[in-house]
């Protein structure tokens, strides 16, 4: 069985929208680190934007089906209530994000563990995935085994950050941990409503903060590219 | 994980080298400039050569390298190569 968060009423709409910016900067940042792959060929560039592609892939999905649910919920006042079918809406919006998110963040993982070996990339997908779907509690098992990733990407970033000492990896780091808080709230969401937009809350400053970090490489590469055109 | 920042460095001096001498250099200047053993030298050059950022010419008994638009395109990207993979650890 799955669960679905208790949201609060007045957050409906929001929590969509929300959803939709998440999957926007999520999918920049999928398509620049595929322009960069395409410059450089580097395998773990590619990896970088897949990941990617697939979080914001997930956001698409969920904000998606969200969004058909608040339709339907509107037509149901009005017509006839079907309950389960919203319910199973919900449920299959929640498993189709469940999927995605779960292989961005485990691509990611892959690439902080350093590892060029597809039968370890295998071995993570086989484990994470018979987890989820062997688990009666899909909701509490897809937010577990995403904190549980998230830790271990945070770890990564913290020892980058550690090594090169750059505001930019600070605010992926800090972004990375309220990803890992926002994920632990996400848990219990479905017993209370106030974790759902905290949980909300705590992806949007962390998306933010992407974005922000993408902007400044931006910012940066093209005052370099200006001067690499002059020494050309 | 310094090694994937240093590989994209090293990469990029051999591309500046190569650009620095006109855009044709021998074997020895790159191993000069670059700072890298014989064996490693070599091995990126065949990485540079599979990545068509640079090609091979040979006139005789001798062998020069040149640069490729793609190789062109990497120079002058590098720094926001560089910025993007130090943010985002993926030196």
């Amino acid at each position: 069985m799955g669960n679905i968060f208790v949201t609060p009423e007045w957050f409906f709409g929001y929590d969509i929208f929300l959803e939709v910016l998440f999957a926007v900067i999520a999918l920049l940042v999928c398509f620049y680190a595929w322009k960069i792959y395409k410059i450089t060929d580097e395998n773990h560039l590619r990896l970088f934007s897949w990941s990617f592609l697939f979080i914001g892939l997930s956001y698409v999905a969920q904000s998606l089906l969200n969004f058909i649910v608040l339709v339907k919920l509107d037509d149901d006042i009005t017509g006839v209530i079907n309950l389960q079918s919203v319910y199973l809406l919900s449920l299959f919006g929640m498993y189709l994000h469940s999927i995605l998110f779960l292989m961005g963040l485990l691509i990611l993982t892959y690439v902080s563990l350093k590892v060029d070996n597809l039968r370890v990339f295998t071995l993570l997908v086989l484990i994470i995935f018979s987890s989820l779907y062997f688990s009666p509690y899909k909701t509490f098992s897809l937010y577990m085994l995403s904190s549980m990733l998230l830790v271990f990407i945070s770890y990564y970033y913290l020892t980058t950050f550690w090594n090169n000492r750059k505001t930019t990896t600070l605010m992926v780091l800090i972004a990375m941990i309220l990803l890992f808080i926002g994920n632990v709230s996400f848990i219990f969401a479905t017993d209370k409503a106030l974790y759902y937009v905290v949980g909300h809350i705590l992806e949007l400053i962390a998306y933010l903060l992407v974005l922000v970090n993408l902007l400044v490489v931006l910012m940066v590469g093209k005052q370099k590219h200006k001067n690499g055109k002059k020494a050309r | 994980m310094a090694k994937k920042r240093d590989r994209l460095k090293i990469i990029y001096d051999i591309l500046k080298a190569v650009h620095d001498k006109n855009n044709r250099i021998k074997p020895t200047h790159i191993l000069y400039k670059s700072n890298l053993s014989h064996q490693m030298m070599e091995e990126y050059l065949t990485d540079l050569m599979g990545k068509e950022f640079i090609i091979e010419n040979i006139n005789g008994t001798s062998k020069t390298y040149s640069l490729t638009q793609k190789g062109y395109d990497y120079l002058n990207k590098y720094k926001m190569i560089a910025e993007f993979t130090d943010s985002f650890g993926l030196e």
